[in-house]
């Protein structure tokens, strides 16, 4: 075989460097809130009893130090560069490895960026740990290591005990080992051992796995936990395909042609990310990431793009940022509305976990503590590993407020042995112990009277928020959008009239206008609405035209659809209502 | 002041002493210990290093370097035998830096009492009667050791609960696993069985409940549970009964029965346990009314019903022992202690789920005068609940959620011959910082002295492998 030719090394090098270069990109901009919806799925407390949980289930050291690196996603291209520094490691033990079965120097270059396409689509998914992507490397290398080793049956043997080995350190990814180590044995036609491997490997698996009480199927998966959004777990298993799909490649099919192994890799970056990631996902992380980080214009700057990617969360997050904005009854209808699904968001055992989390921003921001609190003790329960740094830090917030010292000193001393969070936990201290002007002020929108209700049960909780602190605007809006957005108008305007108009009824908001003109059926009474709650003569124009284009089009909305849209009315009229 | 110990290596010199007690982790000071305890590891925060000397009969002398103080278990072992009965005074010094610390003595009684060999816990999430990954934990109390008696990730993450058992020489214990594959698991002698406890007549499958020592009888509560939230989130959830019944179980013929005395809608019963001689069933009772409405006004009152051990019939006629509207608190979960004398039972305001009430305390009341003890000495500011009595009536675990209101842990305490009942320590740990890292609560612990004989893998084989028994309606006669 000829060797390359210099230009045809730096064809090559760049290669596996825009590979790399994609890599990053990829993960920096494209799965970017992916990226940092991991980091909050993960709470690593740099404490011995913490680390030593990891011990009661297999893929310990993976776990561990994926944990680990994990928490650095949460910096600006933290997440890129580290899983772009592993997608290298992973290629060049991947290469080492297809260079140990024959493979020429270019062929192996190039064919090894197919597994590691495949395991940089994998991590498009949010439940794909960082853990799995240090499994595999760690296997492809363990494998090119014991390679190297002479010897015959003792080789073998110790392949086996080293795959026994593997999957208690890193886990599932072990079956890469044992897969190459298989392929090994039958390329030296040594069938029997390479049977034995994989069948050591196998029953390793289902060992382990049921010493630790995982179910067969868990076993073989973990780290990936089963029964979550990742719906087939052994989708890892493509990794371990693209490695057997490249060694038999670069040896059979595409010998000299090297270019084979970089259309394969671009076809399986492409097809698996399209296939693995989840674009709307992405957007609504996006504004859960953002609200977490307090860019609530953010969220609004991404919120047009709802109409795009419709869900709860996503329109959710957009009600609470005009909320706290004072614009939900200004621009309530400019934006997708799944009647009050999207206002509130529902949660229980059976919610994604996404939303779960999600869920205790709009009450924690209008003070009912008790819904906010159900919901991220649900989200710390049912996340995949049941650790969150997001909803830890939640929990301290929500036992501040509740000064509930011993409470919020157990989230905060776990923080405080976070890499990333200690400074947020110190800053907490903080204020738990001195307090703050702005804990005192939610403090004031707590509710006075208990009471009982049942979860998810909007209303009372909303009453009761109103009743407590009449100026808490955001539970008024709240209280008067689910109105308007059940289409209840009579409770609306009774609602109006008691908790809004006196504090706020000089300037009324554009939506609760429209709906007040709707409101009454007997012309008089309109009339002095008009008057007393200050209703626009623009409202009362567009008003008068809606009804004359509705009478006229005999109620079809397209007519209506091009100018009023967006308003109130139109949303009564047309909004299905489920 | 400087203070020079006399025997053993060379202690920390030159230290300055503090009058504090020393900052533990956990509060290990001015307990009453059993014989047999494990070492009562602590952490002091930001230490260097930590000196402990317990001065009895002997001085004992133990050092650890950084912020935990793990004491050798032999040498813990050896002193705690040949102090058996003696009152210790320890003293802790710390290093941090350049600055050695001595803080405030303080006793440890180390009671001629063995506490029972084993302790069993539930480690859940505390979301609010919703569960995902949880674990019945079997731990010897003696040393550190742990076995798992049920993982429900190995069996469909089905709920697994009330690991109970008899405390007999020839011990019978139970623990329900739900799900569809679910059943009450019934140990005894070195037999699992797997039982169907739903009939038709009875309203669900046993839920709270005791077996009588001989092994043959249960006596459990049948209930249909609707969790509720509070408004004010200080007080978070609430939990009522819908109804709630009794049923006793003959595990021998494999029947259920009841009674109209402590069945039926115009009272729900709850929360049954056996007398120690098995001819009394003590248990809490309240009027049904409307619910949720009138979810605070439920008072549950402490009752008795006979019990006849040869036929396993309750008695017709209910007896209230006390009177929950007397005493203005609401009754739950009474337990004998097995020498007959005393009685502990929960207390809340209201209602018949303490876990979460903030206010919700132990009582000892004294069987043969009739004397209630408040125990302000053993309570602590949040939910002290879901007691268990040693074998030899001389220790109680409860759970108790004084530390942080939420997360529970097992507390283990002393109670003497007159019914002085020591202050409370936690559960020793390895690593005692086990307790600020985890995110479950321990609930229901129980104290036995024999091991189970079963473990999570044989529950897993039973519960995928096992068709439960279906145990038939007894008419009461």
């Amino acid at each position: 075989m000829n060797a390359p030719s210099t230009k045809q090394r730096l064809w090559q090098v760049a290669a596996v460097v825009a590979a790399m270069v994609a890599c990053w990109v990829w993960f920096a901009f494209g799965a970017t809130y992916t990226i940092y919806a991991k980091e909050q799925l993960v709470l690593f407390v740099a404490d011995w009893a913490a680390v030593s949980e990891y011990l009661t289930r297999p893929a310990v050291i993976a776990s561990i130090v994926g944990d680990y690196l994990t928490q650095f996603y949460l910096l600006i291209g933290g997440g890129a560069t580290i899983l772009t520094v592993v997608m290298f490691a992973l290629w060049g033990g991947c290469r080492a490895a297809l260079k140990r079965f024959g493979a020429s120097g270019s062929t192996a270059t190039m064919w090894a960026l197919l597994p590691v396409a495949a395991e940089v689509a994998l991590n498009g998914h949010v439940e794909y740990p960082l853990s799995m992507s240090l499994a595999a490397m760690a296997a492809v290398w363990s494998f090119v290591a014991w390679n190297k080793m002479r010897g015959g049956a003792l080789k073998y043997v110790i392949a086996m005990a080293w795959s026994v080995a593997l999957y208690w350190a890193v886990g599932a990814h072990a079956l890469m080992f044992v897969l190459l180590g298989a392929a090994w044995a039958c390329k030296e036609q040594r069938w029997c051992w390479g049977a034995a491997i994989v069948g050591v490997g196998i029953a390793a698996v289902a060992t382990i796995g049921r010493l630790m009480y995982l179910p067969v199927s868990q076993a073989f998966c973990y780290p990936i936990i089963e029964h979550y959004a990742l719906q087939n777990c052994n989708v890892y298993l493509l990794t371990e395909a693209s490695i057997l799909a490249a060694t038999i490649l670069s040896l059979v099919a595409a010998r000299g042609r090297a270019w084979l192994g970089v259309v394969a890799s671009v076809a399986m970056a492409v097809v698996g990310v399209t296939t693995i990631f989840d674009r709307t996902q992405e957007y609504w992380l996006g504004m859960s990431c953002e609200a977490y980080f307090n860019r609530y214009d953010r969220v609004l700057e991404r919120a047009e793009r709802n109409w795009e990617h419709q869900s709860y969360v996503a329109s959710y997050y957009t009600n609470l940022a005009l909320a706290k904005r004072g614009e939900l009854g200004e621009r309530l209808t400019e934006f997708y509305q799944p009647s009050t699904y999207g206002l509130l968001l529902d949660v229980d055992e059976k919610s994604p976990y996404g939303y779960v989390i999600a869920a205790s921003d709009a009450t924690m921001t209008m003070g009912d503590l008790a819904e906010a609190q159900r919901a991220a003790l649900l989200a710390m329960t049912f996340t995949p590993n049941q650790r969150s740094s997001r909803v830890a830090k939640r929990l301290v917030e929500l036992a501040i407020l509740l000064n509930e010292r011993e409470l919020a000193e157990k989230y905060l001393w776990q923080l405080e042995r976070t890499a990333l969070h200690k400074g947020w936990a110190r800053s907490h201290r903080a204020i738990l112990d001195e307090g703050s002007e702005r804990v005192a002020q939610q403090r004031q929108n707590l509710v006075k009277e208990d009471g009982f209700v049942g979860a998810n049960n909007w209303y009372p909780a909303l009453y009761a928020l109103v009743e407590a602190n009449g100026e808490n605007r955001i539970a008024v809006d709240y209280l008067l959008t689910m109105h308007l957005l059940r289409k209840d108008r009579q409770r609306f305007v009774a609602d109006y009239e008691r908790y809004f108009y006196p504090h706020w009824g000089a300037h009324p908001p554009k939506m609760y206008q429209q709906a007040l003109m709707i409101a009454f059926d007997n012309e008089q009474e309109l009339v002095s609405a008009i008057e007393r709650y200050h209703i626009s003569p623009e409202v009362q124009r567009e008003c008068v035209e809606y009804s004359r284009i509705y009478a006229q089009e005999r109620g079809r909305g397209e007519a209506l659809q091009q100018r009023f849209g967006r308003t109130y009315w139109f949303y009564c009229n047309y909004a299905q209502m489920n | 002041m400087v203070w020079v110990v006399a025997c053993g290596r060379a202690p920390m010199e030159g230290y300055r002493q503090r009058p504090q007690l020393p900052p533990m982790f956990p509060d290990y000071a001015y307990i009453t210990i059993p014989c047999n305890i494990a070492p009562l590891n602590f952490e002091i925060d930001s230490v260097e290093s930590i000196e402990v000397l317990v001065k009895g009969e002997q001085d004992w002398q133990f050092t650890s370097r950084g912020a935990t103080m793990r004491f050798k278990e032999r040498k813990w072992r050896e002193m705690l035998e040949a102090e058996c009965g003696n009152e210790l005074i320890v003293h802790v010094t710390t290093r941090q830096g350049n600055e050695n610390c001595g803080w405030r003595s303080f006793t440890w009684t180390v009671s001629e009492d063995r506490i029972d060999n084993y302790i069993s816990y539930r480690l859940i999430e505390p979301a609010y009667e919703v569960w995902n990954e949880l674990q019945i934990i079997e731990r010897n109390v003696e040393n550190f050791d742990e076995r798992l008696l049920g993982d429900n990730i190995s069996t469909d993450r089905s709920c697994m609960n009330c690991h109970t058992s008899n405390r007999a020489e020839q011990p019978a214990t139970f623990m329900h696993v739900r799900g569809k594959r679910g059943g009450t698991i019934y140990s005894h002698d070195g037999e699992v069985r797997k039982i169907n406890t739903a009939t038709d007549h009875t309203s669900g499958s046993a839920v709270y409940g005791e077996i009588e020592r001989g092994g043959r009888y249960g006596v459990f509560t049948t209930a249909d549970i609707v969790p509720i939230l509070h408004l004010d989130a200080h007080e978070r959830m609430e939990v009522y009964d819908r109804s709630s019944d009794l049923i006793v179980i003959d595990f021998e013929e494999g029947t259920v029965s009841d009674n109209e005395a402590v069945s039926g809608a115009e009272y729900q019963e709850t929360f049954p346990a056996f007398a120690a001689d098995g001819r009394m069933v003590y248990f809490c009772r309240a009027v049904s009314r409307p619910q949720p409405d009138s979810i605070t006004t439920m008072m549950y009152s402490l009752c008795a019903v006979d019990f006849e051990p040869q036929t396993g019939r309750l008695g017709d006629e209910v007896r209230t022992v006390i009177d929950a509207e007397s005493v203005g608190r609401s009754f739950s979960f009474p337990k004998c202690s097995p020498d007959g004398r005393w009685l502990m039972v929960t207390v809340s305001d209201y209602g018949t789920f303490p876990i979460w009430h903030s206010e919700t305390d132990l009582w000892l009341v004294d069987l043969e005068s009739g004397t209630i003890d408040t125990l302000p000495e053993v309570n602590g500011r949040y939910s002290d609940s879901y007691h268990s009595w040693s074998s030899t009536s001389r220790w109680v675990t409860f759970a108790s959620k004084r530390d942080d209101r939420v997360y529970g842990r097992a507390y283990i305490a002393h109670v003497d011959s007159l019914g002085q009942v020591s202050r409370p320590f936690v559960l020793p740990q390895r690593d005692p910082s086990r307790y600020r890292t985890t995110l479950k609560s321990m609930n229901i612990p129980e104290l036995y002295q024999q091991a189970e004989s079963y473990n999570a893998r044989s529950v897993r084989k039973i519960y995928f492998q096992t068709e439960a028994e279906q145990f038939e309606y007894k008419e009461n006669q």
